[in-house]
């Protein structure tokens, strides 16, 4: 999958893995009060692994929106048939 | 302000903290407004209409500092507030990870004390460290490597917490300290090696005895002492006493050990403040590079017990020097046995030697270039 368009399709902000687990966290968090530690350092990685992913989620959309700002209008003629 | 602008900025700030940008007054822009400002005068203005009210009515200083905890909607609601932004998400897992970082290193380092630890696990606020933490750091302190209590300390006061390790270097750092700080089986070999002279011995000091001799040693900061030139050869009998750890000892005191927590400065150390952190990694390439420092000092400190026992040990050392020189001044010129790389230490005791081929380079191409 190379395409911008492709990518920006394939990760939408909402399915961003760090926003899914923070808003899961500060539910539990609102809902029973702060999360009880020893239970987070078992998470560690999981957290860990799920911030990395959105960064990285964010730097790629970032990327493929520069591309798209950057690009010249192509002609019709150069899409591809039924774009 | 009149009332009405009051009021709408009253919906933005709502609108704001429920996280609904629409809602906001058309007439704000709240990408460009700066909340903190706006926050600072509206805080200004509920202040000046309380006082208003408290002159009248008299209200008393109870009232004054509910009045903080009142007028900041902002700081109360915001840790309520679900992360709806990738920034702000990433941002509250960070908050949770700092701590949960330090404490599964505890966890994984000292299983049986974080098992039993009553030590609160969360911190007072989210600029300092929890009490388990701070636990952590004494355990890693005594039992992994030396962390600096200088920085852990100015932390603490200041409510700064940060991932860096703050490691406390070892490095002698003998140009930069007094005689006196350093036990005395040091001194003669200090002398010795140029990084001291005769008149920064103590004045009580047992080996002033052979000051002239001792003066002979005195040279320009730079200029490679007999044992740097290899000349300081030890029979087989001192080779397999103390004086085996010769070597460890010399290398200490010139921080040329190869080793990060005996070579470092505290000023070096400070500069790269940072470039470690609290990391698995990190924290087993600190514990096993200090397993081999102490190693090497325990080593060197062996000679030092050694050179204490006796003034005869010193005046061995003196002699073992005295004849390194003569031996120079008998010398043809030819190159020594040992080249500077065999000696490990050259950017320290040569720093002005540009070593661009640790290993090839031999001694008297450099001594030319110092001389010249």
């Amino acid at each position: 999958m190379s395409s911008p368009l492709e990518i920006l399709r394939a990760h939408p902000a909402w399915y961003n893995a760090a926003l899914v687990l923070a808003w899961e966290l500060k539910s539990q968090e609102l809902a029973a009060g702060a999360l009880p530690m020893r239970r987070l350092i078992q998470l560690a990685d999981v957290i860990d692994d799920a911030q990395t992913e959105g960064k990285a989620l964010v730097a790629q959309t970032d990327a493929a929106l520069r591309v798209l700002k950057s690009a010249s209008p192509a002609p019709s003629s150069a899409l591809p048939i039924g774009f | 302000m009149n009332v009405a602008t009051l009021g709408a900025r009253d919906e933005a700030l709502r609108a704001y903290l429920e996280g609904d940008e629409d809602g906001a007054d058309d007439d704000l822009d709240l990408d460009e407004l700066d909340l903190g400002e706006f926050a600072d005068e509206w805080h200004r203005e509920r202040e000046a209409e309380f006082y208003a009210v408290g002159e009248a009515g008299q209200v008393g200083q109870v009232a004054d500092d509910a009045l903080e905890f009142l007028l900041s909607p902002c700081d109360l609601l915001a840790p309520y507030r679900v992360p709806v932004k990738v920034s702000e998400a990433i941002a509250y897992l960070e908050s949770i990870l700092d701590p949960v970082r330090i404490l599964a290193l505890f966890q994984h380092y000292f299983p049986v004390a974080f098992k039993n630890t009553q030590a609160k696990m969360v911190a007072s606020s989210s600029n300092t460290y929890s009490d388990a933490e701070i636990e952590f750091f004494r355990l890693v302190d005594t039992h992994l490597f030396p962390l600096w209590d200088y920085i852990l300390e100015w932390q603490l006061e200041e409510e700064i917490r940060e991932m860096a390790i703050p490691v406390a270097p070892q490095a002698m750092e003998v140009w930069d300290r007094d005689m006196d700080d350093f036990r005395h089986g040091w001194h003669v070999l200090f002398i010795l090696e140029g990084v001291k002279a005769v008149g920064d011995l103590p004045e009580d000091s047992p080996y002033l005895i052979w000051r002239e001799e001792l003066e002979a040693f005195s040279r320009v900061p730079g200029e490679p002492s007999p044992y740097y030139e290899g000349r300081v050869r030890l029979n087989e009998t001192d080779a397999s006493g103390p004086l085996a750890y010769l070597e460890d000892a010399v290398r200490m005191l010139h921080q040329g050990t190869g080793n990060v927590w005996l070579d470092v400065s505290s000023e070096e150390a400070l500069e790269s403040h940072g470039s470690v952190v609290w990391c698995r990694e990190d924290v087993d390439a600190l514990a096993e590079e200090w397993e081999e420092a102490a190693r090497i000092k325990e080593r060197a400190y062996r000679l030092i017990d050694w050179l204490e026992q006796d003034t005869a040990h010193q005046r061995l050392l003196i002699d073992l020097w005295q004849r390194g020189v003569e031996e120079a001044e008998e010398d043809d010129g030819s190159v020594p046995e040992k080249t500077a790389a065999d000696l490990g230490y050259v950017q320290t005791v040569l720093p002005l030697v540009d070593v661009e081929q640790p290993g090839q380079v031999e001694l008297e191409t450099e001594r030319v270039r110092v001389e010249a």
